[in-house]
C-alpha cells in the first residue's frame, strides 16, 4: 500500500531530474574559460538618462593554482588615467582577497579592503563584484531548467551565495543562462535581497579566440535606473605567457 | 567624449548617435550591433590635463583669498616596443593666474610639477627627474612621507593632508623575490618653498623677522644650500599583509635653526634622520595600518631631542560606498614633550555616484582642529565641480592657531581634456 502511495505521489509531483548538476555546469563553465593567462582591452559606454560616459581600461589576468591575479589599468577618463588595481583572488571562500590600488599622482601603492565590492565599477551598471573573478564554490548552484535562448540550447542555473560570501554581495541570487555547447554564460539576472530583479546582463559578440569561446560584447541593464552599460572587449589574447612581474606591485607605475 | 567619439569608426559613431537619439528605453533590434573599439589605447604619446577655476573666500577676513585660473598640462610617452624593458617619460606643468595673490606673489606663475624619465626593467627600474614619491602606509599624518617637501606657500592639500612638492630624484628600484628595494637620492635636496612675505600662510615668527629686516632693525637671511638628501626603503606586499622598513636622511621643510652673528640673523633647515617601520594588514572589510618612526637629535624649540612617532589607523567600507578612516598618532620627545591626535575621514556617494560628500580633518592637543566639509559632483566625464568649507582652531601658540583667520569657503569648476 505504501509503495502504491509513493508511486502515486511521484506521478503527481514530478521532480525533474537532469544528467548534470548545477555545480557541474558551473565547473564546466569555469573550465571552458580556464586559461593560464589573458589580456584584453575594454571600453564601456554608460548610458544613463541623457548622460553618456566613456571608460577605457586594459585588463590582465593570470592563474596561479587556486589563486587568480588580475590587473586593471584605467586609460579613460582623464582624471583616473593610469590608476591601477591589482587583485589576488583566492578560490578558498574563507580567504579574503588582497587588493592594491596605485595612485599615479602620488606614486603610491596602497592596500585596500574588499569592502567596496558592492559599489559601482566606474559609475557603470557593473558592480565591482561583477568585474572580478568569482570562484565556483562562492555560490551554491542549482539547475532549475533546460531551455532555449534565441534558439540556443541552454541550462538555467540559479546561484546563491554561500553564507560566508553573502555579506560581500548585493545579490541574493543570480540566474544564469549557460550555452550547453560552448559552456558560456549568455545571460544573467541579478536579484536583490527581496528577490526583486535588479540587473540583467546579456553577452554577445561571441568569438572563438585562441580556442576559447569568448563573449566580446556585454550589456548590463538596470531597468529601475533607466540605465545601461555597453562593454566591448578588444585585442583579446589567451595563454600569451604574461610575466609574473606583471602581477606584482613593482609593475604599478605611471 | 567628443575626442573619443572622433576616434571611433564612423559606423560606430552613427550607431552611438542613433542610440542616443532613440532614448534608453528602446533598444536596437540587434543589441550587440555596436562597436566601441578604437585605437586610442595604443597611442604611445598622450596629452591631457585640465582647466580649473578655483575661488577661495576667507570667511573671517571677509575677503577673497584666491581667484585662481589654472591650466594643468600632462604629456606622457610610453615605449611599447618591449615588454621586458620599457622606457617612459612624463611631464606635468601648472600654469596659474591669480590676481588676488598679487600683493605678495606673482599673479602669473608657471610651475613644473613633474618631469621624469623611467626605465622599467624586469628586475631593475630607474627614474631620473622630478617626481612625487609617497612613502608609508598611513593617511593624513605619515611619519616617513619625507621624499617631498610640504609646499609651504599653499600648504593645505585638504584638512587632513598637506600639499607636497615633487622633488628632483634619482630613484632605483630593485625588484627582489621577496619585495622591492628602493634607493632614492635627491642631488639638490627637496624642493622647499617658503610662503611669501604677507602671504596668509606665512608663520608669525617668519613674518616678524622679515618685518624687522625690512625696517632695518636686523639683517635677516635664509640659508638653504640645497644639500643632497636620500633614503632607502625595503617594502614587501604579500597575502594579507604588507610591511616596509625605511630610512631617510634629509632636512626640515622650514628653516628652523637660528644663528646670530654681530649684525645678521640666519635661519636654515636642519638635518634630520628618520628610521621607520610600516605595516598594513587586510582585515576582510577593512585595513589596519601602522607606522613607527624614530628621529634622533630632532630640533624642538631650539634644543635637540630624540623623537618617537607612532600612527595606528583603520579604514573600511560600510554598506555600499560609505567609507570611514580614522588614524591616531602619538609623538614623544625624550624631553617629555609629547603630542597626540587623530586624523579622520568619512565619505559617501550620491546621485548614482556622480556626487561624493564627506567630512575630513585632524584633531590634536592644544585644541587644534582643522576640519573640512565638502561636496564634489561630476557633471560628465569632462566637467566637474566641488565646494568645501574649511576651518581651523587651536590654542594660542599652536601650529593651527596661526591659520585661524584662514577659514575659507572654496568653489571649484574643472574641465578635463
Amino acid at each position: 500500500m505504501l509503495k502504491l502511495i509513493s508511486i502515486l505521489l511521484n506521478l503527481f509531483f514530478i521532480i525533474p531530474t537532469y544528467g548534470i548538476t548545477g555545480r557541474e555546469i558551473m565547473v564546466l563553465v569555469d573550465q571552458a574559460t580556464n586559461t593560464e593567462d589573458g589580456s584584453r582591452e575594454a571600453t564601456m559606454l554608460i548610458e544613463r538618462g541623457n548622460q553618456k560616459l566613456i571608460r577605457k581600461m586594459r585588463m590582465l589576468n593570470k592563474k596561479y593554482g587556486e589563486t587568480d591575479r588580475s590587473l586593471i589599468r584605467f586609460i579613460e577618463p582623464a582624471d583616473v588615467r593610469d590608476t591601477q588595481y591589482l587583485s589576488w583572488t583566492y578560490e578558498d571562500p574563507k580567504r579574503d582577497d588582497d587588493l592594491w590600488v596605485f595612485f599615479p599622482t602620488e606614486n603610491l601603492i596602497r592596500r585596500i579592503s574588499g569592502g567596496g565590492k558592492k559599489g559601482s565599477f566606474m559609475r557603470s551598471d557593473f558592480a565591482n563584484e561583477d568585474i572580478e573573478l568569482r570562484a565556483v564554490d562562492d555560490d551554491v548552484h542549482e539547475l532549475i531548467e533546460e531551455s532555449k535562448l534565441n534558439g540556443v540550447a541552454v541550462y538555467i542555473v540559479e546561484s546563491t551565495p554561500i553564507p560566508e560570501k553573502a555579506k560581500d554581495t548585493n545579490y541574493s541570487k543570480r540566474r544564469i543562462w549557460v550555452d550547453k555547447e560552448k559552456w558560456l554564460e549568455l545571460k544573467t539576472e541579478y536579484y536583490d535581497r527581496r528577490d526583486r530583479l535588479i540587473k540583467r546582463l546579456t553577452q554577445g559578440g561571441i568569438e572563438e579566440i585562441d580556442g576559447i569561446w569568448t563573449a566580446t560584447k556585454l550589456i548590463m541593464e538596470t531597468p529601475r535606473k533607466n540605465s545601461r552599460t555597453l562593454m566591448q572587449y578588444s585585442v583579446v589574447k589567451y595563454n600569451v605567457g604574461l610575466d609574473d612581474s606583471d602581477f606584482e606591485q613593482s609593475s604599478l607605475k605611471r | 567624449m567628443t575626442v573619443i567619439l572622433n576616434k571611433v569608426p564612423s559606423s560606430a559613431n552613427t550607431l552611438l548617435l542613433t542610440l542616443c537619439s532613440i532614448g534608453s528605453s528602446v533598444w536596437a533590434q540587434d543589441p550587440f550591433d555596436f562597436d566601441l573599439s578604437d585605437s586610442q589605447i595604443k597611442n604611445p604619446l598622450q596629452v591631457s590635463g585640465y582647466i580649473e577655476s578655483r575661488n577661495q573666500y576667507f570667511t573671517v577676513q571677509d575677503d577673497w583669498s584666491s581667484n585662481r585660473l589654472a591650466s594643468f598640462l600632462e604629456l606622457k610617452w610610453e615605449d611599447q616596443a618591449s615588454q621586458a624593458h620599457q622606457w617612459r617619460a612624463y611631464s606635468s606643468l601648472l600654469l596659474e593666474y591669480d590676481p588676488k595673490t598679487r600683493a605678495y606673489r606673482n599673479s602669473q606663475r608657471i610651475d613644473f610639477k613633474e618631469l621624469y624619465i623611467l626605465h622599467d626593467g624586469a628586475n631593475f627600474d630607474l627614474t631620473i627627474g622630478k617626481q612625487r614619491v609617497a612613502w608609508g602606509t598611513a593617511d593624513g599624518v605619515s611619519t616617513i612621507d619625507r621624499v617631498n617637501a610640504v609646499d609651504l606657500r599653499d600648504p593645505i592639500g585638504n584638512a587632513r593632508t598637506a600639499s607636497k612638492r615633487p622633488s628632483w630624484v634619482v630613484r632605483n628600484e630593485f625588484n627582489l623575490s621577496g619585495g622591492i628595494l628602493e634607493l632614492i637620492w635627491l642631488p639638490r635636496g627637496r624642493d622647499r618653498k617658503l610662503p611669501e612675505f604677507g602671504s596668509p600662510w606665512e608663520p608669525p615668527y617668519l613674518h616678524a623677522l622679515r618685518v624687522q629686516n625690512r625696517s632695518g632693525t636686523i639683517n635677516f637671511h635664509i640659508k638653504d644650500s640645497h644639500k643632497h638628501e636620500g633614503g632607502i626603503r625595503y617594502a614587501t606586499y604579500g597575502e594579507g599583509f604588507d610591511w616596509s622598513l625605511a630610512y631617510f636622511n634629509g632636512y626640515t621643510d622650514s628653516p628652523v635653526r637660528q644663528s646670530i652673528t654681530s649684525s645678521d640673523v640666519f635661519l636654515e633647515p636642519v638635518r634630520i634622520q628618520t628610521f621607520n617601520a610600516s605595516g598594513a594588514l587586510g582585515m576582510a572589510q577593512g585595513t589596519l595600518r601602522a607606522e613607527l618612526a624614530y628621529t634622533p637629535n630632532n630640533l624642538v624649540s631650539g634644543k635637540t631631542t630624540d623623537l618617537w612617532q607612532m600612527v595606528l589607523g583603520w579604514d573600511r567600507n560600510f554598506f555600499t560606498n560609505l567609507y570611514f578612516n580614522l588614524q591616531l598618532f602619538y609623538k614623544e620627545a625624550s624631553r617629555g614633550i609629547d603630542t597626540h591626535g587623530s586624523t579622520f575621514s568619512i565619505s559617501n556617494t550620491s546621485f548614482d555616484d556622480a556626487g561624493s560628500y564627506g567630512l575630513r580633518g585632524q584633531i590634536q592637543d592644544d585644541n587644534q582642529l582643522a576640519t573640512e566639509v565638502y561636496f564634489e559632483y561630476d557633471f560628465n566625464d569632462k566637467f566637474s565641480s566641488s565646494i568645501k568649507y574649511l576651518f581651523f582652531d587651536g590654542d594660542k601658540g599652536s601650529r593651527l592657531f596661526d591659520y585661524r583667520d584662514n577659514d575659507l569657503f572654496e568653489a571649484t569648476l574643472r574641465w578635463d581634456f
